[in-house]
């Protein structure tokens, strides 16, 4: 098998299968049909922004009474980052401040930014993130923007938007300390500091879920037809704990032969080799048909109640090795299952040539699957004056 | 890095991309949710999508590897749906439905559909769309060892629907 020959076969034996001239214009009508735009300088001319840029900063110099609050200190000598980050109090470490610099607030996460000019003279925009949570709270930054740069920071962007700026604050992850009220900074590069800036992004709060979403639905007819017994049996099961006590579950001990040994981190096939149960793995889909099976055939009186709870409890085992070999969910040593919703991010954010779309759909995709859970965010918007 | 002659449009050409694409999402979403009305709404809202998010896709991955990503997502917000779950007894109404009378059993397609979805999105992801496997691993939001594991697994599976007529001529 080769792929070309693949994609030829498939192709041939779906001939058939084409979007209909009615889909088409149905795209072509929410799409408004616009033509395709006249393609457009990504960037302008740099004398051009330059000009621009001038005229914004006399306007931002003419009315600064109007400005955010924020005011670059001149001629410190200091920077911050090489301070090895910002304190909870700017002040004390003697870099010029801004007099009124504002603060951000979602979800018990504050957000404090700051200016200073470096030794370089280059303007660095810096932030503290503090969590008043006590939880393992994740934050991340989106639609990270930094206009009216003239040299500009053209890996700014990308660098910090998406999921990059994501971290844990508080908590624990597998018996380590995860650091509370980390620190993130970053440098603005500038040819003039006569130039403002414009800083805005989108800081989002995500919680791990308690209960990943990858339980069964049971319809609500379901319970005209079953004692509220069953229904509680059916319904009532949590990720709190493994739905099959007959395999003993242990957690990366792979020097043990035995018992059987499943790990979120390890691939599929070591956990066939090492649980011929495991061949249920990948088979949630085709588990919840038998209970959806089930549960026609209990309201046709084929089957009795105790019959429908041992489907439901396979399906839901099922469901629940596909959350673990998904690294949605990690089997714990005392049996119990727990989210991995911290392993999952570091695999996020460890794709290297990840680009901002991607990790935007990857953040998509853990809050979709129940990994993790957005509860709360706030827009920051704030303007930096020139230095003149 | 300042440029003055880098170009990209604001909007994408829907004519184009339709064209390009149009046929292949089907069949991917069609292959990927097992039904094909379904799989019309999914390549519709890939393509609005597409529509909107234009401006910010920067050409860090292929045209092609984001276009399949959108639709792939749109793909599992289906199937993660209550009414695909609902209805997922009635898959089989997309063969019953679209397939040639002619097709025979032991066909690529039905091989395929057989497989469980997580196998069979990266098996098509990677033979039928032709992404790396680095690429799928960006797209499925799993590690590439996870996506090769998957790999090896499904072509072993399709080796034994397939034996007669695919891997034997």
């Amino acid at each position: 098998m080769n792929k070309q020959s693949f994609r030829e076969r498939i192709d041939f034996e779906m001939r058939d299968v084409q979007l209909t001239p009615e889909r088409i214009r149905r795209i072509h009508k929410l799409t408004d049909r616009r033509a395709p735009a006249r393609r457009l300088p990504q960037r302008l001319p740099a004398a051009v922004l330059s000009l621009a840029l001038a005229a914004c900063a006399a306007l931002v110099f003419l009315s600064r009474a109007d400005i955010f609050g924020l005011i670059i200190s001149r001629g410190s000598d200091e920077n911050p980052l090489a301070e090895g980050g910002v304190t909870a109090n700017p002040t004390e470490t003697g870099v010029p401040l801004p007099s009124a610099a504002p603060s951000f607030e979602a979800a018990g996460l504050r957000f404090l930014p700051g200016v200073a000019v470096n030794e370089d003279g280059r303007l660095v925009l810096f932030w503290q993130v503090v969590s008043e949570r006590e939880d393992q709270a994740l934050f991340a930054f989106k639609d990270f923007s930094v206009q009216g740069t003239a040299v500009g920071s053209p890996d700014l962007p990308q660098t910090l938007n998406g999921l990059e700026g994501l971290t844990a604050l508080g908590g624990q992850v597998d018996g380590r300390d995860i650091p509370t009220a980390r620190s993130f900074s970053a440098e603005v590069s500038v040819g003039s500091r006569m130039e403002a800036l414009a800083v805005s992004m989108t800081m989002a709060v995500y919680v791990p879920t308690a209960q990943p979403q990858a339980g069964l639905e049971t319809p609500e007819w379901v319970q005209d037809v079953v004692s509220s017994e069953t229904w509680h049996r059916i319904n009532n099961w949590m990720y709190g704990a493994f739905p099959d006590t007959t395999i003993p579950p242990v957690l990366k001990a792979t020097s043990e032969p035995t018992p059987p040994i499943l790990t979120a981190t390890e691939t599929p096939e070591t956990n066939t080799a090492s649980s011929g149960d495991w061949e249920a793995d990948g088979r949630g889909n085709e588990a919840y048909d038998d209970y959806m099976e089930a549960l026609l055939r209990l309201k046709a009186g084929e089957i009795d109640e105790e019959k429908l709870v041992d489907v439901a409890r396979a399906a839901q085992r099922a469901h629940c090795m596909d959350a673990i070999e998904d690294n949605r969910l990690v089997l714990l040593p005392d049996g119990t299952v727990a989210s991995c919703y911290v392993e999952t991010m570091r695999d996020v954010i460890s794709e290297e040539d990840r680009g901002p779309d991607d990790a935007q759909a990857s953040l998509a995709l853990a809050e979709r699957c129940g990994v993790i859970r957005l509860v709360g965010e706030v827009r920051i918007e704030f303007t930096v004056p020139p230095a003149g | 890095m300042i440029s003055s002659d880098t170009e990209r449009p604001a909007k994408p050409d829907m004519d184009r991309l339709i064209a390009e694409y149009g046929s292949s999402l089907l069949r991917l979403c069609c292959l990927l949710l097992k039904n094909k009305a379904q799989a019309e709404d999914a390549v519709q809202d890939t393509f609005i999508k597409v529509y909107e998010k234009y401006a910010s896709f920067e050409g860090r991955s292929s045209e092609k590897t984001w276009i399949t990503a959108i639709a792939v997502n749109a793909c599992r917000n289906y199937l993660r749906s209550p009414w695909h779950r609902r209805n997922a007894g009635e898959e089989g109404l997309y063969l019953a439905e679209q397939s040639p009378p002619e097709l025979p059993d032991g066909t690529v397609m039905q091989a395929v559909m057989k497989l469980p979805a997580k196998y069979r999105e990266v098996i098509l992801l990677a033979y039928y769309q032709e992404l790396r496997t680095g690429e799928i691993a960006g797209i499925l939001g799993i590690p590439a060892a996870t996506v090769a594991t998957r790999l090896r697994r499904a072509r072993h599976m399709l080796e034994g629907e397939l034996r007669e007529w695919y891997f034997d001529e």
